[in-house]
């Protein structure tokens, strides 16, 4: 019986290398970030249900790192990839988190005493990390990283606070760059997604990175958090004025035929999400959905949406704007837009704009086929839903087309069915 | 959900859809009602304009509500729909088709259908050339007194012959457009339904209207001072003073008949006629040149309605002046053979007036006038 790889740290890679160890094959969980978790840990609430996100996904993190079948390799990254079904060669290279993680206790020590700031990717930039750090208090493993771009010791050759403080000696500056070679059977995609952030028309249309108090749904969903860079208070971001109006525009950078013509089916259900959470927050609160078609389609999706208007008295307004405007002095944003419902044109003020932005899977390199949707390549997309055209390699979650996190907990658990078939008879 | 009050019943026809998409609206199939063409547009600002949901009227093929909506006479075509569209739908290119649709629509017997499709153009052509030519040959006293030692207009075909035939033209493009306007004010009036004003407000918004069509400041306002604007405003003036021009010694010929003398009347007339030439030319040479380059919004596609409004004034532009500096150089040759091009081109230009694109100069300030008074949702 040989190893599966998984490659992706998300919540579908979880689950898969969960599902295949709990059958006793061996698994190799291979995440790029010095935690696994993904995009599901930076999320408050989970719709339909309202479930804090973290308080779900953590006790899966804690059970892969405990699991004895998993072996856990974050902070790495997968080079290479040959061979045929039953037997594939992966070449990982281990990044130096130049900490040796053995002796890392995660006191978070070091943190105190690093004097170089980074924007925190974990907040989305809103707020700042040490050069050694941990992504966020439930990462798995506990272990400090030491980002080599921004530490002192690499970039300048001053400081080393971290090992002078560090109560475990567990710093070591002279980690080098690692390749392993792993033998499995079958390999198992899941890298998951990031958003379109690049298209100029969030910038000229939207005025997203002009103006203070746009935000995307992800930096939103931060600053609902209770671990976000606010305490999971709503202030904007020029005047930290709790905002009065606040507006979420879906279908951004998606469903757009200049950008990305897919629909990422997560964000009328996260905005729908977004906007309740904002109602519980402050009560006297003003809250405005524009969207085009409200596509509640999973269990429980279509009441979430009713309980959105007549329990929160959200207001849906079916309309893409098309351009916003800074008032320069209140730094307040004026929303363009045309009610195609009344076909009247409204120019309408707001004190905050959440972006629904769209996604695009993060590619695993060249190595599987992609089609031409962006999303990875099917080898059926009725009948064979998880797999790739390549034997022994399978695709999950956001890679193969945009899901929630239900739909990528569903395909975790089909490929690795799929994939202990082949595991077994190898 | 409830109908609003103001949304009326069509009567749905496929035809609509089917002729938009011949004559450049292919958008309508792309289109999914986002709404961003409407707030995107810089007419909003202005008064209620209405293009995502006359693009619904389309697609649905409500006959009467796509003849009754004044929205593609408020366009100027500045092209940030187009930019902004999600679709790519062109909404810019769907109000363009629109505006060619009315004038089809509007024209007495939908003669106008005759010059929006390859076939029916070339026979019209065809047919109009036979007519022209045959009237320089066969018509008494034409070209039989044609001089050819001196370059004389008037020996090519007299003067009164010239003015009898424009008069019958004149009178001609006059009843036929009033009939098309007629058609044009029963559909809006109907879309408008209810919609009661007295008549000071129509005073007072024809007043914009005339104003809006002399300068026609939207073009400005959308763009700029651009050179797009300066040359459409060329086109206009040069038309307005050409005619002038006409008139004048038209006029002068009819108090004097008989006389060649030249007097201070028809001096000015002459200098009018040149500066309205010289205005035509760059207008339309502009129009041409980016037409042809395809580098300016409205410029991506051209199409063969376009292009024969647009080549008509050009040569009529080009071969009048050829047609002046042939009688200064005294160069018979050159004078007549533009001169009788010149006159052709105007024969189609005049016969064709009612139909083709020519028409938006009467279609856009009347829509923009019924609009301005009539405000308000259709």
């Amino acid at each position: 019986m040989k190893p599966v790889a998984v490659i992706g740290g998300g919540i579908a890679g979880i689950q898969a290398a969960l599902d295949l160890a709990n059958q006793g094959i061996k698994v190799y969980l291979i995440e790029r970030t010095p935690s696994i978790g993904g995009r599901m840990a930076q999320l408050d609430k989970t719709f339909p249900t309202l479930d804090c996100s973290m308080c779900i996904l953590t006790p899966r993190m804690v059970e892969v790192a405990r699991n004895k079948n998993i072996e856990l390799l974050t902070y790495c990254d997968l080079i290479d990839l040959k061979g045929s079904v039953g037997n594939f060669k992966l070449k990982v290279r281990k990044k130096p988190r130049y900490v040796d993680v053995d002796k890392c206790t995660g006191c978070m020590v070091c943190f105190k005493y690093c004097p170089s700031k980074v924007p925190d990717e974990y907040n989305e930039g809103m707020s700042e990390r040490k050069a050694i750090y941990i992504p966020f208090p439930q990462s798995v493993p506990l272990k400090a990283t030491i980002d080599a771009e921004h530490c002192l010791w690499f970039q300048k050759g001053i400081c080393r606070n971290c090992e002078k403080f560090c109560p475990a000696k567990a710093i070591n500056y002279d980690q080098k760059p690692e390749d392993i070679e792993l033998d499995v059977a079958a390999v198992i995609f899941a890298t998951g997604y990031e958003l379109i952030m690049d298209a100029e028309f969030l910038r000229e249309q939207y005025g997203y990175s002009r103006y203070a108090n746009v935000y995307t749904n992800l930096e939103y969903e931060r600053i609902v958090s209770a671990t976000g860079p606010t305490g999971g208070e709503i202030i904007r971001r020029s005047d930290k004025a709790h905002p009065k109006r606040i507006a979420f525009i879906q279908c951004v950078c998606s469903r757009d035929a200049r950008i990305n013509p897919n629909c990422s089916s997560i964000c009328c259900m996260a905005s729908v999400k977004e906007a309740i959470l904002t109602k519980e927050h402050m009560h006297d609160v003003d809250v405005t959905v524009f969207y085009m078609d409200l596509r509640a389609f999973g269990k429980g999706y279509q009441e979430f949406y009713d309980r959105a208007k007549q329990e929160f008295g959200i207001r849906f307004v079916r309309s893409k704007p098309a351009k916003i405007v800074e008032d320069p002095s209140t730094k307040n944003l004026i929303v363009y837009y045309e009610d195609t419902q009344s076909s009247k044109f409204v120019k309408e003020e707001f004190d905050m704009v959440v972006l629904a932005v769209g996604v695009r899977p993060v590619k695993p390199d060249s190595f599987i086929p992609m089609s031409e949707d962006s999303f990875a390549q099917l080898k059926d997309p009725i009948m064979e839903p998880v797999s790739s055209p390549i034997p022994g390699i399978f695709v999950i979650g956001m890679l193969s087309g945009s899901k929630d996190i239900p739909d990528s907990v569903v395909q975790a658990g089909a490929a690795a069915m799929k994939a202990s078939l082949i595991a077994v008879s190898h | 959900m409830a109908l609003m009050p103001t949304e009326k019943f069509y009567v749905l026809t496929e035809d609509v859809p089917r002729e938009l998409l011949k004559l450049g609206g292919d958008g309508i199939r792309k289109c999914y009602q986002c709404g961003t063409c409407t707030a995107i547009c810089p007419n909003s600002e202005i008064q209620t304009v209405r293009v995502r949901r006359l693009i619904k009227k389309i697609q649905l093929g409500a006959k009467d509500g796509v003849l009754g909506d004044p929205t593609p006479w408020t366009c100027y075509f500045c092209g940030d729909c187009n930019a902004t569209c999600p679709k790519d739908a062109t909404p810019g290119y769907i109000m363009d088709s629109a505006r060619k649709y009315q004038i089809i629509n509007y024209s007495i017997l939908k003669l106008g259908k005759l010059f929006y499709n390859k076939l029916s153009m070339a026979l019209a052509f065809i047919v109009m050339t036979a007519i022209g030519l045959l009237g320089i040959m066969v018509w008494p006293g034409s070209l039989s007194e044609l001089d050819l030692g001196r370059a004389d207009i008037y020996s090519f075909m007299g003067s009164e012959l010239i003015h009898e035939i424009g008069l019958w033209l004149l009178a001609y493009v006059i009843l036929v457009t009033l009939a098309n306007i007629f058609n044009m004010y029963r559909y809006m009036r109907k879309a408008y339904q209810g919609k009661n004003t007295n008549a000071s407000l129509w005073i007072k918004e024809l007043f914009y209207t005339i104003k809006e069509a002399l300068f026609q400041s939207r073009l400005r306002c959308q763009k700029g001072t651009s050179y797009r604007y300066l040359s459409h405003l060329s086109i206009f003036w040069g038309f307005i003073l050409t005619f002038a021009a006409t008139g004048t010694h038209f006029i002068w010929l009819m108090l004097y008949p008989g006389t060649s003398e030249p007097s201070y009347i028809t001096y000015a007339a002459r200098i009018l006629g040149i500066i309205g030439g010289i205005l035509l030319i760059y207008g339309s040479v502009y129009y041409v040149i980016h037409r042809l380059k395809k580098d300016d919004v409205y410029a991506e596609r051209t199409y063969l309605p376009d292009w024969w409004f647009l080549s008509l004034i050009t040569v009529i532009a080009i071969t009048g002046f050829l047609t002046t500096s042939g009688v200064y150089l005294n160069a018979p040759i050159l004078t007549y053979a533009s001169y009788g091009v010149h006159l052709m081109a105007v024969f189609y230009l005049i016969v064709s007036a009612p139909f083709s694109k020519f028409a938006h100069l009467i279609y856009r300030p009347l829509a923009l006038w019924f609009a301005k008074v009539w405000e308000g949702e259709i």
